[in-house]
């Protein structure tokens, strides 16, 4: 389980974690947000801004990519899906199936994915699940009716959760492999008996879960503590609002001089 | 048991549990624990220990008779009690909930609804008692089996309950983990804590148990001294310690 390195909280000393988490939050969300509307001119700039927050929290990038391996199926489908659904010029050596808007809409969303994908990742690894937590609990505290300290509570579960079915599928995969599962190359096969599993496992850990939270005293209402926020906090709230921004501004003016310039 | 104390801290009369698939858990059992007792539960497996041990901090209710701790009907004082009685899983993963070493021990405070400054203290002192605080920002997956079990004793101690329940502590300990676990248990019995175990494992905790309770089928077969009730181990599926086989005295595995 030490080898595995998303989704999981990693001390450190940098700059990022210092950040109050209500504010890091907030810009998470906000760069996601950036992310899904932005050109490719602008994914780049997000893409820099990945490869300076792992350099500066020691995140191997490399070994990041090799982990999220099963993830690229989902970005592959996600791409063909865009394929084969938009419409445009067909590409002729394709068959007419493929257009070139669809080709590149794909690519797109893939990557936006994969960026949202990495920011997450980064959040997480710098961020305490007990400050995840008090952060939602802060945001949804403020709306009405809304039982915001079980919502953040089985958030913050879920988030402790991701590590344990990685490692879960990582024992059940080295399990059948000596078993020589390798050798059945039906899919179908195969499936179920990762699936199934897996399954049984999960649910066997949440109940032991339930039960050792259980057996603290957990009953709804847990102690938040809410620190005040530091003039970093605030300017680093100003640094992600004005690079977002600054982002969308070139970004839409890039476009407007394209315009322009097919246009002339 | 101290001499002072005469009423038990926990009171159980006449329980019966039954799981859902109508498989007796615990059938007509009544027992009665003192305040700073060290009792060892010993059984095969399914002989009802891990359910016993379930009533004690309200985590099970029994369909038939009652569970008092403290002088509190576990029924009605469940949240009280389960502040009373702290337990020590038998798996430690199953348990560790924080991402670092202090969160996993400030969970229970946090849950309290305590004031941080307290918390911390608390935090920082049962890290310390354990002797974690090397280990104190680290993740919890990352420390060995005895110190994840430490971790787990540090997050009940954080709690301050008087009574602490183990599920088989030893299970997937080397050496080196069984005696800083039972070092562990051996200061809290000296600190004045109620300690309630349970293992088939006898010959590791032999020496330090005040009271031994045998259990089979549900029920408890016999309950005295341990030293009155070696011959009998056998007789329901437990290992009689090698030292008692061979007439010997049974070292304890701290010497």
């Amino acid at each position: 389980m030490a080898d595995i390195v998303l989704f999981h909280y990693q001390t450190g000393q940098a700059w990022i974690y210092k950040i109050d988490p209500r504010i890091k939050l907030f810009c998470f969300i906000m760069i996601n947000f950036c992310c899904m509307i932005s050109t490719p001119l602008a994914l780049i700039s997000y893409l820099i801004v990945i490869i300076s927050l792992a350099l500066t929290i020691n995140l191997s990038l490399i070994k990041l990519m090799l982990q999220l391996k099963y993830f690229y199926v989902i970005l592959c489908l996600i791409m063909i899906s865009r394929w084969l659904t938009v419409p445009g010029d067909p590409i002729n050596c394709l068959g007419n199936m493929i257009t070139w808007e669809g080709m590149l809409d794909g690519i797109i969303s893939a990557w936006r994915l994969c960026l949202i994908i990495l920011f997450g990742i980064i959040f997480i690894r710098t961020t305490r699940i007990s400050q995840v937590r008090t952060a939602i609990f802060w945001y949804l505290n403020a709306i009405p009716f809304i039982p915001s300290e079980r919502i953040a509570f089985m958030f913050s579960l879920t988030i402790r959760f991701i590590p344990i079915l990685m490692e879960q599928s990582q024992e059940i995969i080295i399990a059948q492999k000596s078993r020589c599962i390798e050798k059945r190359k039906n899919p179908f096969y195969r499936v179920p008996y990762f699936v199934i599993p897996l399954f049984r496992k999960s649910f066997q850990k949440a109940e032991d879960l339930i039960i050792s939270i259980e057996s603290r005293c957990y009953h709804g209402q847990r102690h938040h503590a809410h620190d005040q926020l530091k003039s970093n906090d605030w300017l680093a709230l100003m640094i992600v609002c004005f690079f977002c921004m600054l982002i969308y501004f070139l970004d839409h003016m890039t476009l407007e001089l394209n315009q322009w310039f097919q246009n002339l | 048991m101290s001499n002072n104390d005469t009423t038990p801290i926990i009171q159980i009369t006449n329980i019966t549990y039954l799981y859902p698939n109508n498989t007796i858990g615990l059938k007509q059992l009544s027992l009665q624990i003192y305040k700073g007792e060290f009792v060892v539960i010993a059984g095969s497996n399914g002989s009802g220990k891990t359910t016993l041990l379930r009533h004690f901090n309200g985590l099970l209710q029994p369909q038939k008779g009652q569970v008092r701790v403290c002088n509190m009907d576990v029924k009605t004082h469940h949240f009280q009690i389960k502040q009373h009685v702290g337990m020590i899983f038998q798996n430690p993963d199953t348990q560790i909930i924080g991402e670092t070493v202090y969160d996993e021990v400030a969970f229970g405070p946090e849950n309290l609804c305590l004031d941080r400054d307290i918390i911390n203290t608390r935090v920082h002192h049962a890290i310390q008692d354990v002797g974690l605080t090397h280990v104190i920002n680290q993740a919890p997956y990352t420390l060995s089996g005895g110190e994840k079990r430490r971790l787990a004793i540090a997050g009940i101690l954080a709690m301050q309950s008087d009574i602490i329940v183990f599920d088989e502590p030893f299970s997937e300990l080397d050496y080196t983990g069984v005696k800083q676990i039972l070092n562990q248990m051996v200061r809290l019995h000296q600190k004045g804590h109620t300690l309630i175990v349970t293992t088939h494992d006898i010959e590791k905790i032999y020496s330090h148990a005040s009271r031994m309770i045998i259990m089979a089928d549900g029920q408890i077969q016999k309950d005295g001294p341990p030293q009155a009730l070696l011959i009998d181990l056998e007789k329901f599926g437990i290992r009689e310690p090698c030292g008692s086989r061979y007439g010997k005295t049974i070292e304890s595995w701290l010497t």
